[in-house]
């Protein structure tokens, strides 16, 4: 079975499909599962086991020359004439769509003999390929506040696989790894420190709670939970964090502002450095899901927690539960975003509290006395759709949900060693290399530029793991030298020499690190 | 190649005579043209000969791999999507990727091969075996033109389907003009898949070439 499976953007609802992938790899343990994703997000799935091939689109880029290069289209267009005929030598048996409109016309012209989540039709435009997917689209919109699924679930059936088959999951490679405890210790933070993570920026301002409110928060972690915190968030985040240290005072050193500073391993990498995320309805929230971090997950009216709650055992979702929430135009909301003010900074502390308690004892007795704001519990098992429970219901239904957790940690999984950066190090010198004999200038420059950055990873994790010792001597007299060779003929853009220096100095030497 | 590289005068009198049985205007070009200093040729790990421009200043530009020539063309070749229609192939360097391709699709349509630079095909008529290249009838030259004669020879003949190719290390020592010979191509390529698309000609996908702008229009509302 060939299969191929679509989603280009948004990394949190790339990362939901983890648990079908692995789903799908299950059903199909001979299958050969593709997937095709936005250029930026290759990372997310590129070291997943489950996927063998990864196909992407420089979407964005595509967007910015329609939009201001007009004169490209030409190139565009051929560009995935291409790339879309590829994908059709490929045979493909069954496309998993999971993108809408976009997915549905790439998978109208891939062709294939089954298409499920959605398709396209010349005379009639979008439609739906099966009962599934037509059901979550009329149980959004018409019904969302009784739909007690999960997207993640959802795609399961989609895909015809048994909800809670798999986890979601993102693989961080070692050397992801390695540059993210580099990120903490440049910010001063010990290996016994223990470190929350705030994400405090939404993709929309309606998702927004404020700097004020979660300065109050990150007040309190630091002060009365003898917490240190890593503030994550996108490049246009960053004057959330100015106003974090402005409210911050005296306490400003117990913060680590890595926003905008992360990339997408990375974030993974930090995440799994810490105890806790707190979040509102973020990408990163899934992330810290995939790497096995718990989250306290803030929902407001906004959002909905069955529908995009964080996936897993053991998270803990607030959700201002209003009388017009869940809402479908938040855009036009005439009640002044009161779902936003009505979780407050105290109902985060003390549920950050539970968190901790229900990590330390497993499950102690809990109880939750705000009833405007409901907190939940997030509970999957094999088989069955991921269901939230009420704080409150814990003590009553714990017979049937015991044992709820994992320790911390130890769903995370377990490091790879240099194999990962050998294997990352090897993907990118055969992207270079394709760039190169395909003749795209841009693409072949901005290979080079990844894949030199790459080896500077590689390096630096070399010699901060002890890798250094016995290895200076490839390292100073062989590895850098070809480095800077390389850098030379790319400046006199003479991009032959960087080939050769790249097939035949940098790979042996670079098998030679990982056979010792 | 390496074996039949031969560097005298003969060897390029016999190329030249090739050349004019093809390509009369361009025989007598290369006649008497004087080599170009700056173009030095330099024998490789595997033997054949890779060719490097100086560019002043101490910078150096090599056409082929310093190592294995043969082994970057059969790549080179590895990575191209081929249809069945004309081709073009944008750099000639010394030819080592054009005799590969060759050699790996005997039944291709006419070919165009374009190279800007004519002392670098000067130095090619030297140093390398072009009489495999110049025997296949419907292999063409296109070499020291202006974009606007490439365009006009181009328009003229490209009137099916066709795929172009780059070789870049050739390609990157004239960017303007080979980027404004790729967006010539690109435009044409565009062109001409939209129409055999619409009338479901040239054994071209009907749907493909019309649903492709569609596409185009969902990415760039996003």
């Amino acid at each position: 079975m060939n299969i191929l499976v679509i989603r280009t953007h948004r990394f949190g609802d790339i990362l939901q499909l983890t648990p079908m992938l692995e789903g799908l790899k299950k059903k199909f343990p001979d299958g050969k599962i593709s997937f095709l994703t936005g250029s930026d997000m290759t990372d997310l799935v590129s070291c997943n086991p489950n996927v063998d091939e990864v196909f992407s689109i420089p979407e964005k880029e595509y967007r910015w020359f329609l939009k201001n290069r007009p004169e490209h289209y030409s190139k565009i267009y051929n560009e995935l004439y291409d790339l879309i005929s590829e994908l059709k030598r490929k045979d493909f048996q069954l496309i998993v769509n999971r993108q809408y409109e976009l997915g549905a016309i790439l998978a109208w012209l891939i062709g294939t003999g089954e298409v499920l989540g959605g398709s396209f039709s010349p005379e009639r435009g979008f439609i739906f390929t099966d009962d599934t997917s037509q059901e979550l689209f009329e149980t959004i919109r018409t019904n969302r506040n009784h739909n007690n699924r999960n997207l993640v679930d959802w795609s399961c059936h989609i895909a015809g696989i048994s909800p809670g088959c798999g986890k979601m999951v993102f693989y961080v490679p070692e050397i992801a790894r390695s540059d993210a405890k580099h990120l903490l210790s440049r910010g001063g933070i010990k290996d016994d420190d223990l470190l929350v993570a705030v994400q405090m920026g939404a993709a929309r301002s309606f998702r927004q709670w404020g700097p004020e409110n979660y300065a109050h928060v990150i007040k309190w972690l630091i002060k009365d939970r003898n917490k240190k915190v890593v503030l994550l968030g996108s490049d246009d985040e960053k004057e959330l964090a100015e106003t974090i240290r402005h409210n911050l005072g005296s306490k400003n050193g117990c913060i680590i502002d890595l926003i905008g500073k992360t990339d997408l391993n990375t974030l993974g990498g930090v995440l799994e450095q810490c105890q806790y995320l707190i979040t509102g309805d973020t990408g990163t929230m899934h992330m810290a899901t995939s790497v096995g971090t718990p989250v306290l997950a803030l929902f407001y009216g906004t959002a909905y927690p069955w529908e995009t709650g964080p996936y897993g055992t053991g998270n803990l979702v607030l959700y201002a539960d209003e009388p017009c929430s869940p809402c479908l135009v938040p855009e036009e909301c005439t009640f002044e975003h009161k779902c936003l003010k009505a979780i407050t900074p105290r109902h985060v502390c003390k549920a950050f509290e539970l968190a901790e308690s229900i990590r330390k004892d497993n499950l102690p007795p809990l109880t939750w006395p705000e009833n405007n704001i409901k907190l939940f519990l997030t509970h999957l098992r094999s088989g069955f759709d991921q269901t939230l429970i009420s704080v409150n219901d814990i003590d009553e239904m714990a017979e049937g949900i015991f044992p709820l957790f994992d320790k911390p940690g130890t769903s995370r999984l377990e490091s790879d060693g240099i194999e990962s950066a050998v294997s990352m190090f090897g993907n990118q010198r055969d992207l270079l290399v394709k760039q190169f004999y395909l003749g795209n200038k841009q693409y072949f420059i901005d290979a080079f530029s990844e894949f030199i950055c790459q080896l500077d990873k590689i390096l630096r994790y070399l010699n901060g793991n002890g890798y250094g010792n016995g290895y200076e001597e490839i390292l100073s007299h062989e590895l850098m030298p070809a480095i800077k060779e390389a850098h030379m003929a790319f400046q006199a853009e003479d991009f032959v020499t960087v080939l050769d220096i790249v097939q035949y100095n940098f790979t042996p030497i670079i098998e030679r690190l990982r056979r010792r | 190649m390496a074996a039949d590289m031969l560097m005298d005068d003969s060897y390029k009198s016999n190329m030249l005579k090739l050349l004019r049985s093809k390509n009369r205007n361009l025989a007598d070009l290369f006649k008497d043209m004087a080599p170009d200093s700056s173009l030095e040729s330099i024998r490789t790990d595997s033997g054949s000969l890779t060719v490097r421009r100086n560019m002043g200043g101490g910078i150096y530009r090599y056409i082929h791999s310093m190592v294995d020539p043969e082994r970057e063309a059969r790549i080179w070749t590895d990575c191209q999507f081929v249809q069945n229609g004309n081709t073009v192939i944008l750099g000639y360097g010394l030819g080592y990727h054009v005799l590969e391709f060759l050699k790996r699709y005997k039944n291709i349509k006419p070919v165009y091969l374009v190279e800007a630079d004519e002392s670098l095909f000067r130095l090619a008529l030297e140093v390398s075996d072009l009489s495999k290249v110049m025997d296949i009838v419907n292999v063409h030259f296109l070499i020291g033109q202006d974009v606007d004669s490439v365009k006009q020879t181009l328009s003229d003949s490209l009137d099916n389907l066709f795929t172009y190719h780059v070789f870049l290390p050739a390609t990157s020592l004239y960017p303007e003009f080979y980027s404004s010979v790729i967006r010539i191509l690109d435009d044409s390529l565009l062109k001409m898949r939209l129409t055999a698309g619409r009338n479901n000609d040239c054994g071209t996908d009907n749907l493909l070439a019309t649903g492709v702008e569609k596409l185009i229009d969902v990415i760039k509302d996003l």
